[in-house]
């Protein structure tokens, strides 16, 4: 495979040199924080819009069949980051955030870690915080961005679409997976990164595909059932044209299909930004990395090797407290109006 | 001083420390110091586990799945090894033993120091040695305890009773050797029944020069140089005998006192060929007759009662101030230990009771093999009031009752493997059975914990220390050397 001759992932250390500069004068800021309850509901990120589902409803679609046959075996690049809240200071918040990276070819399965980066956000240094993510690069207009309940997502977001700038660029010949959608408009998702993203993809010869686990048009599986379509999984099921009409908000680069790729209910959204056909991309992935309940194995992968876990969160802090930061325990509301009684 | 450690909890007398997987090791049975203002809490250290780190579980099976993984790491903050270091951190736990206030411990003050400001220190020896101390004069050095050396008081087991006790080869007779040897260097009498012959050689070194023990150092094997006659030990004894040991009814006994008094009354001595001859002349049933017959004829071939040329004991006992008396068991066949031992204690309690002897240390290695289930309880009672000091030695410890564990007054515990073993010995009153369980557990050989009044109540792990002494305990093997 000419792929496994592709340069190796380094050069971390330079890419993210302005980001870790950046980082660590913000940490300087740190006099005095209370520490998070780790809670991973916290981090759900749920916001479906309830009226695409009346409307999808009347709407006529067709299965696309997945070749398993006269497909060939390609490396798979997965890549997903998770962020965390750390503490929360007089001025502002200290965020852990952290990427993986997962190759898979046939020779054999490497998981690349980057992080964690910690910050300390506070209203000042938000802008020149988040800009120097994408160091060099032209400086993004982040006038818009606040320290509130979004900025650990939207933390999260860039670093994943500098990972994702990076890996594109790396790699050739390669489908690149990466977690949500390829939706551009919202400020984690600038419209120029996201299109730079796949312009870059496209002439190394890199397939993108997005699998989005929480979006609305998974519920549809339950209703486009096989019998329905007269398919049976691998299939995919186009909705460009209707997320096109409905998503007025952000604008949706590529196409997105509806992915049942096992049997049973489990479908996913994926946008797809490929430059072959796409039922001969999703042929290949098949073919390349497994599936656990119709959803890429490598992405599980690389989800499970960023996300944070309570250790690491200790281990965080007690980092900060080698750099001198101070921690209290910050007491919860709800506990404090219910416990001993609260069970939830 | 310890520098990452921190008090995690307190339950009851639990107490629970966090500390760094950097630490310098500790190990069971070390005492700990935890120090706030001018008072220290005094803990001692009997196991370690991990400290029950949230998502652990979590994190350990991410390092499984990625075992067969090519992991790479950019790690710009180095949380990586500090992360490594709260997974692995421990958890100490630690027994409460005491509040130093004024350089004297105590039990019953109600205080705890500060979780966070504490000074958490390994306590010296010097430190436990002083507050173990008792208010002897006569020192035996034990061993090695915590870097140093520790001893106890010869006078800590005057008149005390003490068990020496674990599985086998751990070195529960090498102990009892260093312990008989002291006792007699400062003059005491040591009377041990030596079932294995295992005392015999500590007349001399380990080289085979004579030791320092050699003036106070005596064997006596029935049948050969310990003979005695059965006048000597007396119609109470001899009764025991037949009934407890040769199980000879009790209308036959009867029988055997009314033969013994005629013998008596119309010889003037008794003898054993005397009762004989009486037995076979006296008129009386001829079933008792035979039942009578067989046991003295019994008793006559043992080879340890002989009238004409009988060993006195308390000539033996009198002819030297304190020494080692090893009466020695290991020739004779299981129902003659039986006998002696019965001989052995019934005479030397009449004999005390008379003043004719000072008081003694009994050393009883697995004494269920020859004590009779009676004798127990009068050992630990009534035979340590006129002064029989015992000294119990098992490597069985269900084999000696309950009750006298939970009388004994020092316990030099060996290591034990098995649950039921040490369950059983926990029932010491004189520790709580978390310390005896999870250190014994885990002691290496020639290591004990002491628990009881040598120690003042404050237990120890120690190394014994080497004896020059021909100690002959080892097993014999059958290849020679094990590994050559």
């Amino acid at each position: 495979m000419s792929q496994l001759a592709q340069p190796r992932l380094n050069d971390f250390e330079k890419i993210f040199k302005p980001f870790l500069e950046v980082g660590r004068r913000s940490l300087g800021l740190v006099n005095g924080a209370y520490s998070m309850e780790f809670d991973e509901e916290s981090f759900a990120q749920n916001d479906w819009d309830l009226r695409l589902i009346e409307q999808a409803e009347q709407l006529d679609v067709s299965a696309i069949s997945i070749p398993l046959e006269g497909v060939v075996e390609r490396q798979v690049v997965a890549i997903d980051t998770s962020s965390i809240v750390v503490a929360v200071g007089r001025d502002g918040v200290i965020l852990g955030v952290r990427g993986s990276i997962a190759v898979r070819n046939a020779l054999s399965l490497e998981i690349q870690r980057v992080g964690p980066f910690i910050v300390y956000l506070t209203p000042e240094n938000i802008t020149s915080v988040l800009g120097s993510i994408f160091g060099g690069l032209p400086p993004l207009d982040l006038s818009g961005y606040q320290l509130d309940g979004s900025i650990q997502k939207i933390l999260a977001s860039l670093l994943e679409k500098r990972l994702q700038e990076h890996v594109v660029k790396q790699f050739k010949d390669s489908i690149i997976l990466v977690d949500g959608s390829l939706s551009a408009g919202p400020q984690d998702n600038p419209l120029w990164l996201v299109s730079r993203i796949l312009e870059e993809a496209r002439p190394r010869g890199n397939d993108i595909l997005a699998f989005s686990k929480t979006s609305i048009l998974q519920f549809w599986s339950s209703i486009f059932t096989d019998d329905r379509l007269g398919a049976k999984p691998p299939y995919i099921i186009d909705m460009t044209w209707l997320i096109e009409r409905l998503e007025m908000r952000v604008r949706v680069l590529g196409r997105t299909f509806l992915a049942r790729l096992s049997s049973g209910l489990s479908a996913y959204r994926v946008d797809a930004a490929t430059c072959r056909r796409v039922e001969e991309v999703f042929g290949s992935l098949l073919k390349s990395d497994p599936l656990i309940y119709g959803y890429p194995e490598l992405l599980i992968l690389a989800h499970d090797y960023c996300t944070f876990t309570r250790s690491d969160v200790i281990a965080i802090q007690a980092m900060l407290r080698r750099l001198g930061a101070e921690f209290f325990r910050g007491d919860s509301i709800r506990d404090m109006l219910f416990n001993p009684i609260d069970r939830r | 001083m310890i520098c990452e450690v921190k008090i995690l909890s307190k339950d009851g007398d639990t107490i629970e420390l966090l500390i760094s997987p950097d630490e310098e090791p500790l190990i069971r049975g070390d005492y700990i110091l935890i120090t706030d203002g001018g008072r220290s809490l005094l803990a001692q250290v009997i196991d370690i586990e991990y400290a029950d780190v949230p998502g652990i579980l979590e994190d350990v099976l991410r390092e499984l799945a990625s075992e067969h993984l090519s992991m790479k790491n950019f790690d710009p903050y180095g949380v990586g090894s500090i992360l490594l270091d709260v997974r692995d951190s421990r958890r100490i736990i630690a027994k409460f033993r005491g509040v130093i206030i004024d350089g004297s411990l105590r039990n019953d003050v109600i205080w705890l120091p500060s979780r966070f400001n504490s000074r958490i220190e390994k306590a010296s020896p010097e430190l436990i040695s002083d507050l173990m101390r008792t208010c002897g004069r006569r020192r035996i050095i034990i061993g090695e305890c915590m870097s140093g050396m520790i001893s106890i008081y010869a006078e800590d087991l005057d008149g005390r009773l003490t068990i020496i006790t674990g599985k086998k080869e751990t070195g529960k007779s090498y102990l009892t050797k260093l312990l008989i040897t002291s006792l007699a260097e400062y003059g005491a009498t040591v009377v041990v029944f030596d079932i294995n012959g295992e005392y015999i050689g500590l007349s001399e070194t380990v080289n085979g020069s004579v030791s320092r023990m050699a003036g106070r150092h005596y064997v006596l094997t029935p049948g050969e140089n310990f003979r005695v006659s059965v006048e000597d030990a007396g119609l109470k004894t001899m009764a025991d005998i037949l009934q407890h040991i040769l199980a000879t009814p009790a209308t036959t006994v009867r029988e055997f006192i009314r033969i013994w008094n005629s013998v008596k009354r119309n010889e003037g001595r008794v003898t054993l060929r005397g009762l004989i001859n009486a037995v076979s002349r006296m008129q009386m049933h001829e079933s008792v007759r035979e039942a009578l017959m067989s046991r003295l004829l019994s008793l006559s071939e043992t080879g340890f009662f002989d009238d004409g040329n009988p060993v006195r004991i308390e000539d033996v006992l009198n002819s030297r101030s304190g020494g080692i008396i090893v009466i020695n068991l290991s020739k004779s066949i299981h129902q003659t230990k039986k006998i002696i031992v019965e001989y052995v204690l019934s005479k030397l309690s009449s004999l005390l009771r008379e003043g004719a002897i000072d008081p003694l240390f009994l050393v009883a290695e697995e004494a269920h093999l020859y004590l009779r289930e009676t004798y127990w309880d009068d050992l630990v009672t009534r035979m340590r009031h006129i002064g029989i000091f015992p000294i119990f030695v098992t490597n069985q410890p269900d084999s000696i009752p309950e009750t006298i564990y939970r009388q004994a007054d020092n316990i030099f515990l060996f290591n034990f493997t098995n649950e039921s073993d040490l369950n059983y010995i926990s029932k010491a009153s004189r520790v709580d059975s978390d310390t005896v369980k999870r250190i014994a557990k885990m002691l290496p050989p020639r290591h004990c914990l002491i628990i009881g009044r040598v120690v003042n109540d404050l237990p120890v792990v120690v190394r014994v220390r080497e004896v020059e002494l021909r100690t002959m305990g080892e097993t014999r093997l059958l290849f020679g050397r094990r590994y050559s």
